[in-house]
């Protein structure tokens, strides 16, 4: 048998419902049954009709087709929009967008209030005349696009150590026969 | 113990046993159904709940599935075919549920069961994938993967369960399968594939 | 036609009220709260890594280099930010059940679903979240709470775990230090407290490098 094979046997192994699921079942029998008849093909055929519900399933539909043709012509807009701001806008925006994603950071250091955006702008016209300024932007990150990067692998590095952690607990809690104590429902 | 004339295997012995408590429900003793319940429902449970990945749809589903057995406990004729009988009203109802789209009721957290623990063994990053990539797959496809590997099925038992062609059976195992190795191994690369 | 039309609006409307709230479901996970124990910890870590810092970070990565950096870069793509508290402390019961329960009752909340949960008398207790919608990472909780040690992750994007843990080992050591990374606030407090126990916290063995 392969690996996936064995892997896919772990993962799909049987589970135990809640513990009190024998005595539930057994609380429902107790319950009068009220088993109602499915309703008949007749009977949800002509149902179908009695209301205009075709009609409210085309509208429906149509309502649905205007607000995704709504969103698409917004996004293309916004594409073609940035594309035609003028650098000092640009600047501006960018000053404005960095500082306040700053204070969401918490970043200590000032960011160059254009370094972002002008990446960003370079890369989206990118016509053949930019493509060594791009080149040279991509082959010398800034000093705090470097930072960014440790802190993020630092921060991915922590997330990776914790899910290590959970492992070694569900291995070593097993191993040792300790049973994990049950969560308790609130 | 093994060998000895006149005794038998643990298997055999919980057979009998469950054919006598199936014997006993029929005359109307829930203490033997009962018995039926607790021996099942971890089978029962676990399709439902491999299938819908909702543990509380997958209750109320395998509560349903004992409460129409213990309607028709008379049509039971051995423990093996009350194992494939459940089988197949959890299969079957467990893809009904997932076309009726229901909508979940709200509940309280009292009423929200524990969650699942995983098991000693288990990569759980890895099961998720998995578990993950197989709720992709269309209902069809996605139970014959549960029977498959949750029951240990082979095709031909599988096409009984569902009702289905085994040339079927094995051709949603084998799509199943190249795109589970597919996707992990783009996911992975090639050292877990 | 004219209840037609009326009953184009109303659909209208409510398809987009529909589409406004379908992604209300927040995979933030409120942890300032915790910020209490910023002194009464032995040490803490905090990082806040925010979405434009991820694009930033990302400009800094380039694939062609090595194999490694396509690869974080290619688990950086679908995020949206990282939150991490830890808390290393100099003993046991520093933090209370109620401390816990602030972040595991946020775990219990709409459109989480748990992956993993692990109760241990000795290690502790640790819990695992993931918000999707669809087949599509929303969002990753981990909660540890050791006896000596109270760690929260929150990532909110699409994150591949798979990928994550393929990564093992390559994440890279800092250039810096880490206490010299912006935005990443690592605060030792033992340096002010009396010398004690010479002992490390078993924890101080799980700390990245």
């Amino acid at each position: 048998m392969s690996r996936l094979d064995d892997e896919l046997k772990v993962a799909f192994q049987r589970r135990e419902p809640s513990a009190d699921f024998a005595a539930r079942v057994l609380a429902r029998l107790d319950e009068a049954p009220i088993a109602l008849a499915p309703p008949s093909f007749w009977q949800r055929l002509t149902a179908w009709f009695a209301v205009p519900q075709w009609r409210l399933a085309t509208a429906g539909a149509m309502a649905l087709l205007l607000v995704a043709l709504g969103f698409i012509v917004l996004r293309a807009q916004r594409a073609t929009g940035v594309d035609q701001i003028t650098p000092a806008l640009t600047a501006a925006a960018g000053h404005a967008a960095s500082r306040t994603s700053d204070e969401k950071d918490g970043l200590r250091t000032t960011v160059a209030p254009n370094a972002p955006v002008n990446l960003t702008v370079a890369t989206r016209r990118a016509p053949a005349h930019h493509h060594s300024a791009v080149v040279a932007k991509h082959a010398q990150p800034s000093a705090e696009a470097e930072a960014a990067k440790e802190k993020v692998l630092f921060a991915l590095q922590i997330t990776n150590d914790a899910l290590n952690d959970v492992q070694r607990a569900i291995s070593d809690d097993h191993s040792t026969n300790e049973r994990p104590e049950p969560v308790q429902n609130r | 113990m093994v060998g000895w004339e006149g005794t038998t295997t643990l298997e055999e012995a919980t057979e009998a046993r469950i054919e006598q408590a199936l014997a006993r429900s029929v005359t109307g003793d829930q203490l033997a159904f009962a018995e039926i319940v607790r021996q099942h429902q971890g089978m029962v449970f676990s399709l439902a709940y491999h299938f819908l990945r909702d543990r509380w749809l997958a209750e109320e589903l395998a509560q349903e599935v004992f409460l129409n057995l213990h309607q028709n406990l008379s049509a039971i004729q051995s423990s093996a075919h009350l194992t494939f009988w459940l089988r197949k009203v959890t299969a079957h109802r467990s893809i009904d549920q997932t076309r009726r789209q229901k909508v979940r009721p709200q509940v309280s957290l009292d009423d929200v069961p524990e969650p699942v623990a995983p098991h000693a063994e288990e990569d759980f990053l890895m099961s998720e994938t998995l578990r993950r990539l197989v709720e992709t797959l269309p209902d069809k496809a996605r139970m014959v993967v549960v029977l498959r590997y949750q029951e240990d099925l082979q095709p031909a038992e599988i096409a009984e369960v569902l009702d289905m062609p085994v040339n079927t059976v094995k051709s949603h195992l084998r799509r199943s399968l190249a795109m589970l190795r597919e996707k992990l191994s783009r996911s992975v690369g090639e050292a877990r594939a | 036609m004219k209840s037609l039309t009326a009953t184009l609006i109303k659909i209208t409307l409510a398809g987009l009220l529909l589409a406004a709230t379908a992604g209300a479901q927040d995979a933030h996970i409120q942890m300032s709260q915790l910020d209490r124990f910023n002194d009464m910890a032995d040490k803490v870590i905090s990082v806040d890594v925010g979405e434009s810092l991820i694009r930033l970070a990302m400009s800094a990565l380039n694939p062609n280099r090595s194999p490694n950096e396509a690869k974080i870069k290619d688990i950086l793509s679908g995020l949206k930010g990282v939150y991490v508290k830890r808390f290393e402390f100099d003993k046991e019961g520093a933090y209370t059940a109620a401390d816990v329960e602030y972040i595991r009752s946020q775990f219990n909340g709409p459109g989480w679903e748990h992956i993993a949960n692990v109760r241990s008398k000795r290690e502790g207790s640790y819990d695992v979240v993931m918000m999707y919608e669809g087949s599509i990472v929303k969002g990753l909780g981990v909660l540890a709470a050791e006896p000596r040690a109270l760690t929260v992750v929150n990532v909110i994007g699409a994150i591949d775990l798979a990928k994550l843990r393929d990564l093992e080992g390559n994440f890279g050591i800092p250039k810096f230090g880490i206490e010299q990374m912006p935005g990443v606030t690592v605060q030792d407090n033992r340096k002010d407290k009396p010398a004690q126990d010479a002992k490390k916290p078993q924890d101080e063995q799980k700390k990245p490098q």
